[in-house]
């Protein structure tokens, strides 16, 4: 009994820290979204999957250094309850209702310029935190 | 409704959303990013039948519809799969990351239709 207790106590704080992330970068993607429901803006989330690349790159970079932790927190939870998939495609449908190419050409727009946050995110954190990632 | 709960009620379905992708992500235990792909899928799914489910005759409150939108942003990510793809072509090859972004991209816009047409 007493030893799983650390092994359990460290999957809630785990589960815990997802959690705290996932619900701040929920609240701050809602906060930068003008409208949600049913009527979601193009260039909201898509400003917003940038960042989260951005962020998430920068983050890997540094993985080494922080503890286990601090990646649940931002990256599992924080950039993955920022980024979203789901409004990501609800809004290229909506696009391609009229307008397909011009969904198909946003998509990978947006494709390329999140690979490009990430690059980016990740060659930032290497330089100024001093170090290469094993990954 | 106070719009304090409204937003809690956004950031709880955000965070239950990113504990569900993390749960799934601890299952798969794969050596390619599928856990990615299927949270993706299943979320673009949901979005999809909630977006038509709204769309029709219904009497739901905005605390509901919020918890939805929340869980649904929440579940999917677009980070680790640009992440993830980068990895692939790092590690792996080129064809793989492709293939990552093609399928995300084809899976995810063609759950969210088919979600929108079930509820049509």
């Amino acid at each position: 009994m007493t030893k799983t207790r650390p092994a359990v106590r460290t999957t809630a704080i785990m589960f815990v820290a997802v959690f705290v992330g996932g619900a701040a970068g929920s609240l701050l993607r809602e906060a930068f979204s003008a409208q949600i429901p049913g009527a979601p803006v193009l260039t909201a989330t898509f400003g917003i999957n940038i960042v989260a690349c951005f962020v998430l790159g920068w983050l890997y970079a540094v993985r080494n250094r922080v503890h286990a932790h601090v990646l649940h927190l931002g990256a599992v939870g924080f950039c993955g309850g920022l980024s979203t998939f789901s409004s990501f495609v609800a809004e290229l449908e909506r696009m391609a209702e009229t307008h397909l190419w011009s969904a198909i050409s946003a998509a990978s727009l947006e494709i390329a310029v999140g690979l490009a946050a990430a690059i980016l995110g990740e060659a930032l954190g290497r330089r100024l935190h001093g170090q290469r990632s094993a990954g | 409704m106070s719009a304090l709960f409204l937003h809690a009620m956004f950031g709880l379905g955000g965070g239950l959303g990113a504990v569900l992708r993390h749960w799934i992500a601890l299952r798969v235990n794969h050596d390619l990013p599928f856990a990615t792909l299927i949270v993706n899928v299943l979320g673009s799914l949901l979005l999809g039948l909630w977006i038509g489910y709204l769309g029709g005759p219904v009497d739901l409150g905005e605390e509901e519809r919020r918890l939805v939108f929340g869980f649904c942003g929440g579940f999917t990510t677009f980070s680790s799969f640009a992440y993830q793809s980068l990895e692939l072509r790092r590690e792996r090859t080129i064809v793989l990351a492709a293939g990552n972004i093609l399928l995300s991209l084809g899976l995810c816009w063609f759950a969210l239709w088919l979600g929108l047409v079930l509820m049509r």
